[in-house]
């Protein structure tokens, strides 16, 4: 079970339907993952339905009744639904053959295909390696990360807020220990040195506003390998 | 006598609110839909519910022309999909809530919401919330407008506010004139506090 969720606030934001594209794919996953914060999130969608209820309604079409109606049972409509129902239900068609990948939710899955190899690997630094998800607006990045088994990050900060969630495999750093479920949010305040458990690589999601910033030597070196 | 008093009582509430009770009468009419196709009541939930969905979406910056348009589109989804209504999960203002978020966002992104499936073979941990488990959509509707009730009038406002905001609130901070910082920290109180409510409630 996770230990670090996301706030009270992503999680109303994400019922609201306010958050970025990457962030609400963050907590989709997290919350396939967390049947706690899936049970929150209903609540804020609850509270979507209360303060619907309650807002002054506006004025609408005088005929706008009338125009529905008749498109209730509209066939092409109702087939274009079912389809989209059983696609629903189903999962998207997809034309890649390679079998899902267990450690992928579903959300995550409709975005990128179930195989994680078909992603646009690349590598940064000995032992991690980044594939960019391009989704969201510029400065956001969306990326996967994936880093060996052992392997301790040089100790860096961050220029903006990054959200990570843990997929596979976990992570130790001054703030405690994150494994598969688990969000972690850094904002500019946050300099951590993070090492990966030994036992298992470990993928991350990873939303970021902005790029991290290394400390130290190492950092300065590496902070110019990153033209990436 | 005594459930006359409670009906009459909640048609006192009914009128001061403006917003009939929830659970009992929404439910039957979608049930009625989704059932026999009963078109006299899907117009009883139009009429409700069509002009609130406009504000809603409008509200989010959604143009008027563009607004009615997807408000039709959600009107049309709810009597077509009236029979995939699960009273246990959700009470029908959260229902048709979610219909009309969702049809804002395809529009926005022309993507579909990205959204957990409970039956993933890739969940792992925690098995997902039974149906048994479940609390009915009209329950947790009750205990979320008391607990609402409850918070400090300041607190409920900044909340409702936030809603239907952006995630930056910036919005919030320009009509309130406080800065970005105390809006976003006032915000996570107000939430804990209606967590810690919310949870308290029976």
């Amino acid at each position: 079970m996770a230990a670090h969720h996301p706030s009270e606030e992503s999680l109303m934001a994400y019922a609201a339907g306010s958050l970025s594209e990457p962030m609400a794919l963050l907590i989709a996953t997290h919350l396939a993952l967390c049947p706690g914060c899936q049970r929150r999130s209903l609540d804020y969608e609850t509270l979507g339905g209360i303060l619907l209820a309650n807002l002054p309604p506006v004025e609408i079409a005088p005929d706008c009744l009338q125009t529905v109606l008749p498109r209730l049972d509209n066939e092409a409509g109702m087939a274009a639904d079912a389809e989209a129902r059983a696609e629903v239900e189903s999962g998207p068609a997809r034309d890649h053959p390679a079998p899902d990948d267990p450690v992928l939710p579903q959300p995550l899955r409709d975005v990128i295909g179930g195989d994680l190899r078909s992603l646009p690997w690349q590598w940064v630094m000995p032992g991690l390696h980044m594939a960019d998800l391009r989704l969201g607006r510029p400065p956001t990045r969306t990326r996967l990360m994936r880093i060996r088994a052992g392997l301790a990050l040089p100790r860096h900060g961050h220029t903006a807020t990054e959200a990570v969630l843990v997929l596979a495999g976990g992570f130790s750093d001054e703030y405690g220990r994150c494994r598969r479920g688990d969000v972690r949010v850094s904002d500019p305040s946050v300099t951590h040195r993070q090492v990966i458990d030994a036992d298992e690589d470990c993928l991350c999601l990873v939303v970021a506003d902005g790029p991290v910033k290394l400390t130290g030597i190492l950092g300065t070196i590496v902070n110019r390998l990153k033209a990436f | 006598m005594a459930l006359d008093k409670a009906m009459e009582r909640n048609r006192d509430s009914e009128r001061e609110s403006g917003v009939p009770p929830a659970g009992s009468r929404f439910d039957d009419l979608l049930r009625a839909v989704a059932l026999t196709r009963d078109r006299t009541a899907f117009a009883e939930l139009f009429r409700f519910f069509a002009p609130r969905v406009k504000s809603y979406l409008m509200r989010l910056g959604v143009d008027a022309a563009l607004a009615e348009e997807l408000m039709q589109e959600a009107m049309i989804m709810v009597w077509r999909r009236a029979d995939s209504f699960d009273p246990r999960q959700a009470s029908v203002g959260t229902w048709i809530f979610t219909i009309a978020r969702n049809k804002r966002i395809d529009a926005l992104r022309r993507e579909k919401r990205p959204t957990p499936d409970p039956a993933d073979p890739a969940l792992s941990g925690d098995p997902p919330v039974s149906a048994e488990a479940r609390v009915a959509g009209a329950e947790t509707e009750r205990r979320m407008r008391r607990a609402l009730e409850q918070l400090p009038a300041e607190q409920a406002e900044l909340i409702k506010m936030a809603y239907f905001d952006d995630e930056t609130h910036s919005m919030i901070a320009a009509k309130t004139r406080l800065p970005l910082g105390t809006v976003k920290s006032r915000l996570r109180l107000a939430l804990g506090r209606l967590r810690r409510t919310l949870e308290d409630i029976v």
